[in-house]
């Protein structure tokens, strides 16, 4: 009996990392019953790995525990990483539909509807014309201006369509889209512009001037009024005027304005059917973004799994 | 009365870039009796260059890339020029009209720097700018007795 219990203290003396909980159960064992104590050796050992299986079954519980705790957290922080870059993309998203429309409603005042102060939109009147409200008619236009144009597209396809292939062979002044042979006019005022595409030839100044080219003496008449209404400032302006007008000589523009004339064997750029490459930029690293959380969340789950 | 060679010359020093120059000569003009036959060769100048370089078949582009080179000189110049009035005026100017809600001091304003603008971009040589010179003290004289 004392040899079987001095054998258990000596294995509780020089025992593991449980032994905190294995001196407790000891003593438990110990005061609480077996008055004759264990029956064999193997009793006693039998009780005491019981009691380490115990004490470790709780430590690992405990480490689960954590372990979830850590995983819910990391849940949390990734899914609110991923709501805010989703509300930044489409933030962003949204400023530039919004930056589209603003400039489609600048230069595409709707029938009957005044855009007041952009082109288009304004009063341009000229003498001797009793219309000058009417804001005229505008359609779509090239921002681009690259003087490319083309007319003729059976074969083209709705928004977002891409040219697959643009060919300058020449004189010959052709383009193949969708494989159509499509005319190349590359007259900057011309803009890009595919018939069957969306939008219409760029809009025209004589478009939005309500008033019809007017002879020469009403002509003359009107300049003079405007001349005389001009009359009564124009020296003490002209005065103020001296150090802006000296900024434009001191500080020239480049060259002319960036017109393309030939692009040989080159695409054009796509945002004249509706995409942009900035849109593409943008979507393309959301997708990345997207697809390195699901990635990450993979790999947890699978860690977890196993 | 038509433009004295004084107008014609403070009109031309600007157009040059030769702004104290400009400055001296302005000085120099009577305010009342040369504001017209001024305000005349102003006029026609804006209005030749206008039909130089714009046309009922230009486009609006063309227009907006325009305005937007004027800006671009400096941020004065940002601030000082509305792009939307200056392309009003450029599209009124075409069809030989003006935009009438500007007051006499912006009209002033808008054909000065416009003009200034025209002439940079055209690149005149000596014998080019005598011809603009010419052509528009022509029309200015036509204005001043229709």
């Amino acid at each position: 009996m004392n040899e079987v219990s001095s054998s258990t203290e000596t294995t509780t003396a020089t025992g593991s990392e449980a032994s905190g909980a294995r001196e407790s159960t000891d003593s438990s064992w110990r005061h609480a019953g077996a008055p004759d104590g264990f029956q064999s050796e193997d009793d006693a050992l039998e009780a005491l790995l019981a009691s380490e299986d115990r004490a470790l079954q709780g430590s690992l519980d405990k480490e689960d525990r954590e372990l979830e705790a850590l995983l819910d957290k990391e849940d949390h922080d990734l899914k609110a990483i991923l709501a805010q870059e989703d509300g930044a993309v489409e933030a962003l998203l949204a400023s530039e539909d919004r930056l589209l429309e603003s400039s489609q409603g600048q230069l595409e005042p709707s029938q009957g509807q005044e855009v007041p102060g952009g082109i288009g939109g304004g009063d341009f009147s000229s003498p001797d014309d009793p219309s000058a409200d009417d804001p005229g008619t505008t359609a779509n236009s090239d921002p681009a201006g690259s003087g490319l144009a083309a007319s003729g597209a059976d074969g083209a396809e709705g928004p977002g369509a891409e040219p697959q292939k643009i060919l300058f062979e020449g004189k010959q002044e052709e383009i193949t889209y969708e494989d159509a042979d499509l005319e190349v006019t590359h007259d900057a005022a011309d803009g890009i512009w595919i018939e069957g595409m969306p939008g219409d030839p760029p809009p025209r100044i004589g478009e939005v001037l309500s008033s019809t080219e007017e002879g020469e003496h009403s002509r003359l008449k009107g300049l003079s009024e405007l001349a005389t209404k001009r009359a009564a400032d124009i020296t003490d302006t002209g005065e103020k005027l001296g150090e802006l007008i000296k900024q434009q000589f001191s500080s020239p523009p480049p060259t002319h304005t960036g017109t393309l004339h030939q692009v040989p064997e080159k695409s054009v750029g796509g945002s004249e059917h509706g995409i942009d490459i900035g849109h593409g930029v943008d979507a393309v690293v959301a997708l990345a973004v997207v697809g390195a959380a699901a990635g990450y969340k993979l790999r947890q789950w699978w860690g977890r799994e196993r | 009365m038509p433009v004295s060679d004084q107008q014609a010359a403070t009109l031309r020093a600007l157009l040059e870039g030769h702004i104290d120059e400009h400055k001296r000569l302005l000085a120099s003009l009577d305010r009342k009796a040369d504001a017209l036959g001024y305000s005349a060769l102003v006029t026609a100048a804006f209005q030749n260059a206008i039909d130089l370089r714009f046309s009922r078949d230009s486009t609006l582009d063309e227009v907006t890339e325009f305005v937007a080179q004027v800006r671009s000189h400096s941020e004065e110049l940002r601030d000082e020029v509305d792009p939307r009035t200056a392309e009003r005026v450029i599209i009124a100017a075409v069809g030989g009209g003006d935009v009438p809600e500007l007051s006499s001091e912006e009209s002033n304003k808008f054909a000065l720097i416009l003009l200034a603008e025209l002439v940079i971009d055209s690149h005149y040589d000596e014998a080019g700018m005598d011809e603009f010179m010419v052509k528009a003290r022509a029309l200015a004289d036509k204005i001043l007795l229709a």
